[in-house]
This record gives C-alpha cells, sequence and structure tokens, in this order.
C-alpha cells in the first residue's frame, strides 16, 4: 500500500488521533512480521498487560499475573510471546496463541496449554525492564531496579548477572550497571552503567568487549533504531546523546540533545521505524512533550504537545508516521498525520495539478490502428510474465544471530496475530 | 459492428507453461433447499461450507462429503460468506441487511446432533449481529487478521466492522451502485470494492481514504475482485465473461482471461487464482490424518501395506499412496511412473516455480480453468447428465492445497461438486 500513498507526506505524526481509556505505565507496539504496528501492548498501573489492536482501538488481550505495576513490555521475533516486567519483582511470559476460550478451536489437544502464562522468572528486586532477545524468546535480558541487569537464559534455565569484567582484566567493576539492550542483531549487548560507561558484553561468554565512556553521569536508557546503526543514550544529566554503531560495534558520537533552559528530563526515548527521526518523551512537571528530531542534520523538527501531565513512555510505530505515548494518569495517547483526501484517487486516469499546463498531444494520438494490429499489440503485451503468487515479503525482521539460533524457539510464524475472542 | 472477441485459441501467442490439470468429480453434495450462493474452505482445508438462498449454512467434510451439520442463520437467503484466517468464526451477508457471526466449530455447550439442527427451524443468537446497512449484503469478508469485516451492500456503500464489538467502524459511501463484492489486501491494510458501477475501487482500511480507482473498457459491471497473494495484483471478473489481473500501482490491466465456454453475463460468480498444486502422487503437503484414513483404505483394498500411513510419508514406497483411489481409475495406469519419480523421496522440492491457475464459473455450467502465464485454458470441468452443473455456478471455493475445487449453481439444481485433480 505504501506506492499508493503520497511519497511526500509528512513523515512525522502531529496531532493526537485517539486516547485509549486506560492506566498504563508502558506501551510498545509489535515491532516485526507482517502486522507490525498493528498491536499495541501496554502495561498498567494495576499489574494487567493489554493487548490493543490498533485499527479498532480496543482490547484484543487481556493479561493478568502480576501483583504491582508493570514497568515494561516486550514483544518477542514473531509476536506470539509479550515479556511484562513488574515491581513486584517478577516478569513474565504470556503466550498470545492460547485463546481464552479454547473450545473455539476443536483440535486443540485437551493437554494442551490452558492458560496464557508460559513462564514467571522471579528475581531479588523489582524489575525496571526486560526484553526479549530479537531472535528467540527463550533469552530474556532483565534490568532490575537495584542496578542490577542478569540475562536469563530458558534454554538452558540459567539466570547470570552481568557484570563489567574484561577477559584477563582482574580490576574491581566501576559502577554497577543500570540498564541493557540487545543490538537488532542479537550478538551483543550493550549495556549502561551508573558511571556513564558504555559496555559492549558478549551474550555467549558475558565479558565486556568494548568500554566506551559517553558522560560522566549515569545512562539512564538505550535504544536502537531497527537497523541497528543508531542508539540512543539517556542520562542522568538530562542529555540524550544519538551515537552511530558501525557493523563491527565500534560507537562514535552523533548529536547530543539537551534543554539547555528548563533542564528537560527525558522520560523515553527512541527513533522512527525507518531510524530518520529521532524521539525524546520529556517528562516536564507542566506538560506532556514528545520532541522529534531529524537524526541525520539534528534540527528540532517537531514538538508534539500533549496534556498537562508528564509523560513517563512513548514508542514509534515500526512503519508509519505513529507515536504512542503514556502519561502519568495513564492515558494513552496515539499521534498521527492528518492526510487530506486524495480526490483523483476515485477516478482512474485522473491527476490533480497544482497550477495549469499546456497539454501536448503525442504524434500518434488519435492515429487509427488496424484492429488487428491492436489486438496482436494487446496480446503481445499480456504475455509478460508475472508473479501473483508470492506474498510481499518486505516486512519488518529479526536478523538472524548464530548465538540465539543454536536452539530456536517455538515463535517461528511469521505471520501470528492474536485471535479475537468473542465469546 | 459490435467487436468480436476473437476465440480464446487465436488470443494468447504461447503455448502453456505447466502441466494441465485432470480435475474430475469426487462428490455431489446436496442439502440446500434453494441455491447454492457461496462456498468456502476452512483454512485448515477440513471443512467446506456452503451458503444458500435458504438462509441456511452446511457444513461439511471437505475429503469425504460427509454432512457435518446446519445452521439456520437469517430468514432470507445468504449471499456471501467469509470465514476468518484464523479458523474461528463465519460471517453471512444477507437478504435481510444483516451480516451474522457464528464459531466455524460448534461450541461444546451447544453441541447438537446433526440431524437434529438439520429439521430445526429455530434460528440460533449469533456472536455478533452486524446491522447498519439498508439494503441487502451482498458480500462480506474478513480482514487477514480476523479482526475487521468489510460488507457491501446494494445500498452502495461498504462497511469495515469492528468484529470485537459488533459495530460499524467506518461507513464509505463507496460507489454509485451495488456493490457486489468486498476484499482486504493481504497485509490488512486495503478494503477493494467492486461495483456495478464497473469500478473497482481501493481504500486505506486505517482512514477510509479512497487510494486508487480502477476500470474496464467496456464499463461492465464488476461482479468479482480479489487481491492475489501477492499484494501488487487484483484479479477481477466483469459481466462481460471477462476476468482480468490489474497492476495496482499503474492501473493496467496485464492479463485478460476470456473462453468461448466461459460465460458470465447475468450472474456473478467468483474467481480464484492458485498455485498449480504438484501432481498427486508427489504430494507432501496434505493433511496428515485425512491422508492417513485414505491410506488405510487403500491399503485394506490392495490387501498388503506395510506400516501405517504416518510411516509412509516421504518414505519411498513401491505403490502409488494415491488419496483419490475411489474416483481414479485411469491414474492407477501411471503408478509405476509415479513410483519412479517418487523414488528419492523428495517429491516436489525440486520443482521450479509454480504456475498460477485461474478458476471460475460459468452461466453455462461448465468450470473453466486458466493458467495464467500463458492465458490458456487449461481445463473445463463439465459433463453430461448428473455429472456436471446444468444452471449457472455461482459459487466457488479452492481449497487452500488446490487439489480441490468446490462449485455450486442455482434453482432448480441447488447442488455442490466438489472436483479432485487427480493428475499423475
Amino acid at each position: 500500500m505504501q506506492q499508493l500513498l503520497n511519497p511526500f507526506a509528512q513523515k512525522y505524526p502531529d496531532a493526537v488521533d485517539a486516547t485509549l481509556p486506560t492506566s498504563a505505565s508502558c506501551a510498545r507496539f509489535n515491532p516485526s512480521g507482517p502486522f507490525a504496528g498493528h498491536y499495541l501492548a501496554t502495561g498498567e498501573l494495576d499489574g494487567l498487560v493489554q493487548v490493543w489492536d490498533v485499527e479498532t482501538r480496543g482490547i484484543a488481550r487481556v493479561l493478568e499475573g502480576h501483583v504491582r505495576a508493570v514497568s515494561s513490555i516486550s514483544w518477542s521475533r514473531n509476536n506470539r510471546y509479550l515479556v511484562s516486567s513488574s515491581l513486584d519483582s517478577t516478569a513474565i511470559i504470556w503466550d498470545l496463541s492460547v485463546l481464552p476460550t479454547p473450545s473455539l478451536l476443536p483440535q486443540t489437544p485437551v493437554a494442551g496449554p490452558s492458560t496464557s502464562r508460559v513462564e514467571t522468572i522471579r528475581f531479588d528486586a523489582p524489575v525496571a525492564s526486560a526484553v526479549f532477545h530479537p531472535r528467540n524468546s527463550k533469552i530474556i535480558l532483565a534490568s532490575l531496579t537495584c542496578n542490577d541487569v542478569v540475562l536469563v537464559d530458558l534454554r538452558t534455565k540459567t539466570k547470570n548477572r552481568l557484570e563489567d569484567v574484561m577477559e584477563g582484566d582482574e580490576s574491581v567493576p566501576k559502577g554497577s550497571l543500570a540498564c541493557a539492550v540487545f543490538s537488532p542483531c542479537g550478538s551483543r549487548i550493550y549495556a549502561g552503567t551508573t558511571r556513564g560507561l558504555l559496555l559492549i558484553i558478549d551474550p555467549a561468554t558475558r565479558l565486556v568487549t568494548q568500554r566506551v565512556e559517553i558522560a560522566t553521569s549515569g545512562i539512564r536508557q538505550l535504544a536502537f533504531d531497527p537497523s541497528g546503526r543508531y542508539l540512543i543514550t539517556s542520562s542522568t544529566d538530562r542529555a540524550l546523546r544519538v551515537l552511530f554503531c558501525d557493523p563491527l560495534g565500534n560507537l562514535f558520537p552523533s548529536h547530543r540533545f539537551q534543554d539547555a533552559v528548563s533542564r528537560t528530563p527525558w522520560h523515553a526515548a527512541g527513533f522512527s521505524g525507518d531510524g530518520e527521526y529521532v524521539m525524546g518523551g520529556a517528562g516536564n512537571k507542566a506538560g506532556h512533550n514528545v520532541y522529534v528530531w531529524d537524526r541525520d542534520s539534528g534540527v528540532l523538527v517537531k514538538v508534539l504537545e500533549g496534556p498537562k501531565e508528564p509523560l513517563v513512555d512513548c514508542d514509534w510505530h515500526p512503519t508509519r508516521p505513529v507515536i504512542a505515548s503514556v502519561g502519568t494518569s495513564g492515558e494513552v495517547h496515539i499521534w498521527q498525520t492528518s492526510s487530506p483526501d486524495n480526490w483523483s484517487a476515485f477516478a482512474p486516469g485522473f491527476e490533480e495539478l497544482e497550477e495549469n499546463v499546456d497539454y501536448d498531444e503525442r504524434e500518434d494520438e488519435f492515429d487509427i490502428e488496424d484492429e488487428t494490429d491492436f489486438q496482436r499489440r494487446m496480446d503481445a503485451e499480456e504475455d509478460l510474465l508475472i508473479d501473483v503468487l508470492t506474498p510481499d515479503q518486505s516486512f519488518p525482521r529479526a536478523p538472524e544471530s548464530s548465538f540465539a539460533d543454536e536452539e530456536p524457539d517455538d515463535d517461528t510464524w511469521e505471520g501470528f496475530y492474536p485471535s479475537l475472542d468473542l465469546e | 459492428m459490435a467487436i468480436q472477441f476473437p476465440p480464446a485459441e487465436a488470443g494468447p501467442s504461447t503455448p502453456p507453461m505447466g502441466r494441465a490439470p485432470a480435475y474430475k468429480l469426487s462428490h455431489s453434495l446436496a442439502g440446500h433447499a434453494r441455491s447454492v450462493t457461496a462456498l468456502r474452505f476452512s483454512p485448515d482445508g477440513r471443512t467446506l461450507v456452503s451458503a444458500g438462498a435458504d438462509g441456511y449454512l452446511h457444513f461439511w467434510d471437505s475429503e469425504t462429503g460427509e454432512h457435518q451439520r446446519a445452521l439456520r442463520c437469517h430468514r432470507t437467503g445468504i449471499n456471501d460468506i467469509s470465514i476468518s484466517p484464523d479458523g474461528l468464526y463465519v460471517a453471512t451477508a444477507s437478504d435481510d441487511t444483516t451480516t451474522v457471526i457464528h464459531t466455524l466449530y460448534p461450541s461444546s455447550s451447544s453441541t447438537t446432533t446433526p440431524s437434529a439442527s438439520t429439521t430445526s427451524t429455530t434460528i440460533p443468537t449469533p456472536l455478533r449481529l452486524l446491522a447498519a446497512h439498508t439494503a441487502p449484503v451482498l458480500a462480506v469478508s474478513f480482514s487477514p487478521k480476523s479482526n475487521l469485516l468489510a460488507t457491501g451492500s446494494f445500498d452502495e456503500s461498504a462497511i469495515v466492522w469492528d468484529v470485537r464489538r459488533g459495530k460499524a467502524l467506518r461507513t464509505i459511501p463507496a460507489h454509485a451502485d451495488a456493490i457486489w463484492t468486498v476484499g482486504w489486501d493481504p497485509e490488512g491494510v486495503m478494503v477493494v470494492t467492486g461495483s456495478a458501477d464497473g469500478l473497482i475501487r481501493l481504500w486505506d482500511a486505517n482512514s477510509g481514504q479512497c487510494l486508487k480507482t480502477l476500470d474496464n473498457d467496456t464499463n461492465s459491471p464488476v461482479s468479482y475482485a480479489a487481491f492475489t497473494p501477492s499484494s501488487f495484483f487484483l484479479l477481477s471478473s466483469t459481466l462481460s465473461s471477462t476476468l482480468r489481473v490489474y497492476n495496482i500501482h499503474t492501473g493496467k490491466v496485464l492479463k485478460t482471461l476470456r473462453h468461448a465456454g466461459y460465460v458470465s453475463e447475468r450472474h456473478p460468480c467468483p474467481a480464484a487464482v492458485f498455485a498449480a498444486p504438484e501432481p498427486v502422487s508427489t504430494s507432501s503437503g496434505r493433511g496428515l490424518v485425512l491422508d492417513g484414513t485414505d491410506v488405510v483404505q487403500h491399503a485394506n483394498a490392495d490387501g498388503a501395506m506395510e506400516g501405517t500411513a504416518e510411516e509412509d510419508k516421504g518414505k519411498d514406497t513401491p505403490m502409488d499412496v494415491d488419496a483419490d483411489a475411489d474416483v481414479n481409475a485411469n491414474a492407477n495406469a501411471n503408478a509405476n511412473v509415479d513410483a519412479d519419480t517418487d523414488a528419492n523421496g523428495v517429491g516436489g522440492t525440486a520443482v521450479a516455480k509454480q504456475e498460477a491457475w485461474v478458476v471460475s464459473g460459468s452461466e453455462n455450467g461448465k468450470v473453466v480453468i486458466w493458467e495464467l502465464g500463458s492465458r490458456r485454458v487449461i481445463q473445463v470441468l463439465e459433463g453430461t447428465g448428473t455429472e456436471a452443473h446444468q444452471r449457472p455456478v455461482v459459487a466457488l471455493a479452492v481449497h487452500p492445497d488446490g487439489r480441490s475445487i468446490a462449485t455450486g449453481s442455482l434453482e432448480p439444481e441447488k447442488v455442490i461438486h466438489i472436483w479432485r485433480d487427480v493428475q499423475t
């Protein structure tokens, strides 16, 4: 459909299109698959996890399990699983293929799972965030509020605390790990420390391969663009830094965004689905603003001004200019562009013109062609080979990763979506 | 002088590229009291659902043709049905201006015996009743994610419904005449509508905006329009006995299909494009369970057959594991050849790109199959007496594996035929 839309349309949203009446603390679009961005998972202040259908703004699934507020939510590679982390010190993995009314599908074996909750992982402290490995839902990276980062591998049933240890390095670790993410390729972990260091960790050996000093103050949040070429860090000095990552994992600072006047704290940071724009969610006491910068030039292109409440989380749609932002009240705002009606689409061969143009008639435009010649020419044109059977494969998907693919999970069907339960 | 269409043989200049199919009548199903108006196979291929002008849905085992149950949905005729892609629900489009949604499989709480439900005259309460059209609903289609439903009506509007809430999400004043067909692109972001005003329009399901309009050179009423598996192309049929494949971006017609035996001037019939199935003997994609029952029958008949059906899978079996033995007299002669081609046990993996076949039903009772690449007719399903339709074919469905085609016809015949490809 992208080809039928205006190619010069605005690539970032500009107005609130809808508000989901809920009490969320975090929100994430499903990032991959043919239905990327069609669902929004929210973690609620009361511990519920909800899956929203973005098209209908309705709830597709409600998952009950946490007893305290949900702090983060993450989708597995083909959207079948969700992991939610909570301040109740657990992370829960949910299977969206399980229907609340299993009898809808009579051929489901009776012994099959009857509950969406697949696994509950307990930690020693409230969990600040938990993310799946981009390729494997059996590998989870959790950041705890006590500044510990834990790598959980359910394939081997191991939980390992990540530390700032380099190979052959015996020195005492400096600072503790505050946050961590997988690179989109899944072959590296990027972790930020409370001392402002960015560590690149090999997930297989759990050793630090590289240390980069980003700032002198602690790193609070890390996010990659979908291509994995750009990384954004949010630090306690209230600055967002964009770094360029070359394929070998080396980092080069590219831009720094800071509000020098009002010293805005950033509660969320990220990239647009195409990586062209940088998004910063400002946690001002007075208002709920999402700043959008051009990633290449660093120019501020848009400030989305929301209701008078601080922002707690925001996420950019993987394919469209849509942003979901969460305020402290828990309402989720969905920001979109308004596109004007394209009246020329209502009739074939019509075209909207900015101004009058002189029409140049083609040399042969009114030539009379012999009917059999015409028929032969049309026939020849129709001999063209076309492939009507191969579906479009150009949707976002996670790249292969040797570390995770050794023992793949069962989330293999790219076209997965959670079914509705109408009963 | 009216422009005469050239005879089909004079049109395409290229010979057929792939094999010819050999669909043969396998089952004839009678159940409807009036015309059969719509047919759909479930996504898993096990069930065939038929809808009739009598307001009933009938559910059939697609392999054996056994009648499973009947469900009365409307007091008036059903014009179209759609099964949700997740295989959970079935939606109807009826003359009473409403659409109802039922579960595809009876829920355990309300299970009734087939005989009891066949004779019952009560209309069970549907899961959702969608009422907003002001005239008969002519077409219905579930979105690829089963969360939205598009309907097209005689009132010239199309409605996109929120299935969960059972409410209209967006009403599109789409055309200047009755909308006979609606559909979705494979990603579920566009709705296609086709109307008696001769136009096909594409809509952004998210905003309700018109994205594109496609016409045909004779402005004939559009009786069917649907995306092909590739979202770049659209297959349509018009009441000028013509099928066309469009490029949706340029609006150009890339393929035109006509045939002397294909007449569609008054009664809309769906068309379908599907991948040519592998010849039967190299079948590897068939449902295991269904295959199993057939193989067991075959084994009993032959007296000596080693192992179970599951063990035979992918193994070098000396005999053709022919699932269609009951209808297949000629093909047995080729069993030796099949054993040779099967011997490597990797049936079908080395075969090059599949051909696309297009099938549609005709007003003279014939069912015509084209090879899309060469635009040649490769089989016409016809016959004498009860072996073929005598009345216009207005309902058609292709099994997900492409090996079976179900067709249904108007009154007074009102029969459903299942045709099986027995080519080896």
